[in-house]
Formats: structure tokens, sequence, C-alpha cells
């Protein structure tokens, strides 16, 4: 078995979850450990490639990770959710001032104030909230594209809870 | 009492007198500003639902309220304040007891004699309110189809000119404004005392509990009803709750 042998087979353990793998061969005994629950990357694994003797790798010197194959697929998955939290991240929420009746148009059968993919202005109205029947037209605080509306037409809001998300 | 001075536009007649009010430059027009309509064609009530006048015999007005130093959580005192106006409005004259039926009809007995509708904007941080009143005056009859109505020549057998009823409210309106400013605790108390069905059981629906009773208990600082079932008082928001009659 070659070095580039044993560097395959170190990966494809590390990869497979497998937590140990004893290979022997003759005289040439190989022990492949990996640290289920360690997290912080252990030392680089060495080898003694001496002539028809390897010794087992000791548990300090145990396979966890390759790191540079093991932490890719986690920090590719990782990306699309913080790419998603990062758009988020710079949208701004319009929120309720009061409690009340959250209404998205001026009146039955009329048009929404906004829709999503809308440019909102600063000071345009937005929505009416209406509570104890006193009407309040909420202008928006920013301006930018209206990304989602987060609340129900028609439907009781609470203070301070977010009505619409607005990119800048 | 702080003078509280009332710019007033006379309409032969408008769509209605909120939206002709908004439609103005609210900005620039002085706080008080009164429209009022001879005849209103479409005069609104809450949300669209039409409020009936005829022409020339009701009193159909906008006021621009602003520079109140209210917020907008604060505005359920605004509306306690104009309810508790109309209130003493009519009870100044027709002399008959007047209650306020939660959240903005103004009652004698069990008719409705008037309605408010009151619109807001949130100008620079400051609350601007175009508050829309209908006040029956001289109406002797009602169709059949709103028989809870009733008027100010009905309840006190006599007719009433109208530009005497406008200064009577525009007296209770700045009366009411006053108290708002200096004691919010008075008012509050004055608006609880006022509601009507204060302390006794109505009927009632709500979606989730269908029909049912409960005694009218107050309101609370948002503005809720609170009704009291069993030892269990729990607070509505209308749209929650409906009246039964």
């Amino acid at each position: 078995m070659d070095i580039k042998q044993i560097q395959d087979l170190i990966r494809f353990v590390a990869k497979s979850g497998v937590e140990e793998v004893e290979l022997e061969q003759g005289n040439f005994k190989l022990t492949i450990r990996t640290k289920s629950t360690g997290s912080e990357p252990s030392p680089a694994p060495m080898y003694y490639p001496q002539a028809g003797y390897l010794p087992p790798l000791q548990p300090s010197q145990s396979v966890t990770s390759a790191p540079t194959t093991a932490a890719a697929p986690p920090s590719a998955e990782m990306l699309a959710p913080s790419a998603g939290t990062a758009a988020s991240a710079t949208s701004i929420e319009i929120k309720a001032p009061m409690i009340g009746t959250f209404y998205r148009s001026s009146g039955p059968g009329k048009d929404a104030f906004i829709k999503v993919g809308d440019r909102v202005e600063k000071g345009q109205v937005v929505c009416i909230i209406e509570a104890m029947k006193l009407f309040n037209e909420i202008e928006s605080d920013v301006s930018g594209k209206v990304v989602k509306v987060l609340a129900d037409d028609s439907s009781p809001v609470e203070y301070d809870q977010p009505l619409f998300l607005v990119e800048p | 009492m702080e003078t509280f001075r009332f710019a007033v536009t006379e309409l032969e007649s408008t769509h209605s007198t909120n939206d002709y009010l908004k439609s103005m430059d609210l900005a620039s027009l002085p706080a008080g500003f009164c429209v009022v309509a001879h005849y209103q064609t479409a005069g609104r009530g809450q949300r669209q639902k039409q409020w009936l006048s005829l022409p020339g015999q009701n009193l159909t007005c906008s006021f621009l309220l602003k520079g109140l130093g209210l917020k907008p959580t604060q505005q359920i005192a605004l509306l306690k304040a104009v309810s508790l106006s109309v209130k003493h409005c009519v009870a100044d004259l027709t002399g008959a007891t007047v209650r306020i039926k939660w959240p903005n009809d103004i009652m004698v007995g069990r008719e409705k004699i008037a309605g408010l509708l009151i619109e807001n904007f949130i100008q620079a941080g400051d609350l601007v309110s175009v508050v829309g009143l209908g006040l029956n005056v001289n109406q002797a009859r009602f169709p059949a189809f709103c028989p809870q109505a009733t008027s100010l020549c009905r309840v006190s057998g006599h007719h009433h000119p109208l530009p005497q009823v406008l200064l009577a409210v525009e007296y209770q309106l700045a009366h009411s404004l006053a108290i708002m400013k200096s004691s919010r605790h008075i008012l509050d108390q004055m608006f609880a005392s006022g509601l009507y069905a204060m302390g006794q059981t109505h009927e009632f629906e709500s979606p989730g509990q269908g029909l049912f009773s409960a005694v009218v208990v107050g309101v609370d600082a948002l503005g809720r009803l609170l009704l009291q079932q069993g030892e269990q008082i729990r607070a509505y928001l209308n749209g929650e709750i409906q009246w039964v009659f």
C-alpha cells in the first residue's frame, strides 16, 4: 500500500462517517479512527511509510476529517441560508405603530396601497390600521422595493408587528 | 379654558366632508378648520358604510385637529374627547340622557343620534386627525331599514337651527380637548361613566363565542371594550365583537 492509497483511504474513511477502520495485509496493519465528537481540528495525521511497517495511528493522530474535503460541504450548505439572511438583514420592516385591524386598501374592492414588487417612497401611504373606529393611514418611513407583505388583509395586528418588508 | 378657534367652510354639497377635507393641504390649514356640508351625497360611516342624511336637515361636518401633542398610540384619548363633546352637546340641546355606544356611536336611549368617523395621519411625528361627525338634527322620519335612529328634533320636540348646533359642537369640542390636555384621568372617568350599557348585561356576538351575554365594565388603555362573563373579564377590539339588539 503506497502513501497515495493510504491518503485516499483516510479521506474515504473521513467522509464515510465510520468511526474506525482496521486494515491488515500480512505484516502491514493500519488503523484509522475518526473522532466522532471532536469538532476541533486535530493535528494533521502523520504517516510512517517505513519499509513494510506502518505503526497504527495513535488516537491523538487519528483522523477527524480531512480539513479541506470535510469542511467544504457544510460551508457550502451554510452559504445558502446565510445568503438568505443577508438579504433580509438589509431589508427594513415597516411595523404597526398601534394595535388594530390591518387593511391593505382604502376600502372593500379597492386596490391595495402597495404590492410585492412595488416601489414605495418615504411618506407614501402603505396601509390603514383601524382601532376602535379610528382609521389610521400608515405612511412608510423608508423608500425601497416591497419584497414581502407580512400580515393578512383585515386581520388584527399587534403593536410593533412587522407589516411589510422593504429593500432600500 | 384654552380658546380653540374654528374656521368654517360651508359647502352646498359634497361627497363626504372627510374626503373633501382630506383632499386639502392639511399641513397648511389651521387646527380647528372645519368643513360643513348642507348635503352629503356619499357620507361615510366607518369603512364605506353609508351615512344617510337628508339635504339641509342634519349636521354633517369634519374638523381638522392637530398639534394636540398626541402620539399615535394615544389616539384613543382623541376618540374619547370627541365622543364626549358630542354626547354633551346632544344632552345640552335636548336635556336627554345621552350615552356613547362603544366604539363610536352616540345614543339616546336605544336609538342612534350621531356617528363619528375619525381618520388619522401621522405627519412629522404629530397626529393629524380628520374628525367626521354626522349628527341627526331636524330629520323627523327615518327609513324603515334604519329604525334605530333618532334626531335632536325628535328627542326635544322642536326645530334646531343648524348654525346653533354647530356652535354647540364647537364649544363642547374645545372643552373636551382642554380636559384631554389637562387631565387624561378625568377624561377616562367621564368616558367610562358615559358608556352605553355600562354595568349592565348586554347581548353580544363574536366569531369565536357566537351569541353571548356579558356585563359592560369599561374600556382598557388601548380602548378595547371590557366585558365580564362570570369571574372573567376580557378585552375586545371592535371587529372582534358586535352588539346584538
